[in-house]
């Protein structure tokens, strides 16, 4: 099943002929994207949103714990990406965090490392490390259930799944003290994971609805922007507003 | 010796003048934007305006601190330098009605919300990037908005607002640039107008 679910996620992003052509994102299949996307929304309407809605009736504070102990977890696929990008400081800093948060901090549910004065680092995933390696994005794909892609996020998304420690103890077949976590706990997480995501953009996709007047675009310039922010975050020596920056100068 | 002095201190007040006035025009900056957080704050909190009246004070709170020709222009992207005069005209005319009802329902939700001022820097000549925070009590969140603030003719003008990294002039530019890509610019003032219509 889960090797289908590869070919398919592989079939799905590498369908372009100009994969890794362009410096921008390039939208080759922009018919089956936009009849994805809409399927997607659709999903989202009577199924993620929804489900969303009700998890945001939980008390504040224990969805900070659940966006802790998230947060928490998805820092052990950082540590990887961080040495793979030569970014060892913040590895061991990650490392550190990790060990703090989920043994003080109660599985990640409180943040003490934080208290301690030992700051969040970047989070990054293999997408990002494509990316400082210098792979271009490819084309601009929209993937049923997930959402906007690209060739290379794909590509990272599926290297994550196999890069992940988490995974590896949970759904994978290695331990963590002897013990297999299980495949429950894993799709639960990754479940939680996504339901936690949406509920904290309920009003800001509302309002996109409201008033884009073309939604599709919306969501796609916000993700190429949200990855671009991602991999900027490595580049230190890029200026944030860079891109930006060069359309102004040009009005008066 | 006394004219090398001289010199030196007359450099140095340079140097002190120039950074100085650096460091005055990011404190402006600042407090511009408090400034028009604060003043839109009244606005939105003020139970009693109805529909058309809160649309009139964001218009004319738009007038005083957002350069909204420059960012219509900046949304045009590269059909900018193909429009006509009258194209231009009629477009700024369209993009000014939909930005302020665009706000008045984006900006609602953070009404009740706390804005504190982190840091500034500026970046060129022109525009100085505000980093500031918002503070949602409710849902626990902290939201990072950046406001990019351009002196025009010695006064100040809010031109983008970039939330959480996400730019919103370079998101509606990329919307218009596809539906001119599809349904040329009388696709984009067909659609500006259907909003403004319906909303």
């Amino acid at each position: 099943m889960k090797k289908i679910f590869l070919v398919i996620a592989f079939l799905t992003v590498f369908n372009s002929k100009t994969i890794y052509a362009a410096a921008d994102l390039p939208d080759c299949n922009e018919g089956i994207n936009r009849a994805v996307f809409s399927f997607n929304m659709t999903v989202d309407k009577y199924f993620f949103k929804p489900i969303a809605q009700v998890y945001n009736v939980l008390p504040v504070e224990i969805r900070s714990g659940i966006n802790n102990a998230l947060l928490n977890i998805d820092s052990s696929l950082s540590v990887p990406n961080q040495i793979l990008q030569g970014n060892f400081s913040e590895a061991a800093i990650s490392v550190s965090r990790f060990a703090i948060n989920s043994t003080v901090g109660i599985l990640g549910l409180f943040d003490p490392a934080t208290a301690l004065g030992i700051e969040k680092t970047n989070r990054e995933d293999f997408g990002q490390t494509l990316a400082v390696w210098g792979f271009d994005h490819g084309c601009y794909a929209v993937v049923p259930f997930l959402g906007p892609a690209s060739p290379r996020d794909a590509v990272g998304r599926i290297l994550g799944v196999y890069g992940d420690y988490f995974y590896m103890v949970s759904a994978g077949d290695r331990t963590a003290l002897g013990e297999n976590l299980g495949d429950t706990v894993y799709w639960s997480t990754k479940g939680t994971e996504i339901t936690n995501f949406r509920s904290q953009n309920i009003k800001s996709s509302e309002n996109l609805e409201k008033n884009s007047l073309d939604l599709y675009s919306a969501y796609k310039s916000l993700y190429l922007q949200r990855r671009e922010n991602l991999v900027k975050n490595i580049k230190r020596s890029e200026s944030q507003y860079g891109a930006g920056d060069d359309e102004w100068k040009k009005i008066k | 010796m006394n004219t090398f002095i001289k010199k030196i201190f007359f450099f140095i007040s340079i140097i002190l003048l120039v950074s100085s006035n650096s460091n005055s025009a990011e404190s402006n900056a600042e407090a511009f934007v408090l400034k028009l957080t604060d003043e839109a704050k009244i606005i939105f909190n003020d139970k009693s305006l109805n529909k058309d009246s809160r649309l009139k004070k964001l218009n004319e709170l738009s007038s005083k601190y957002l350069d909204l020709d420059a960012l219509a222009g900046y949304t045009l992207g590269d059909y900018r330098e193909k429009a006509t005069n009258s194209e231009r005209e009629n477009f700024n005319k369209l993009f000014r009605e939909y930005f302020i009802k665009n706000m008045s329902s984006k900006l609602n939700d953070f009404a009740d919300q706390d804005l504190k001022v982190i840091d500034s820097k500026k970046i060129n000549e022109n525009n100085i990037i505000v980093s500031t925070k918002i503070f949602s009590k409710k849902d626990a969140q902290e939201i990072a908005v950046e406001w990019r603030i351009f002196t025009k003719d010695s006064k100040l003008l809010a031109r983008d607002l970039v939330v959480e990294g996400l730019s919103l002039a370079r998101t509606q530019k990329e919307e218009f640039a596809s539906i001119i890509a599809s349904k040329g610019f009388v696709g984009v003032i067909s659609a500006l107008e259907n909003f403004n219509k319906s909303n």
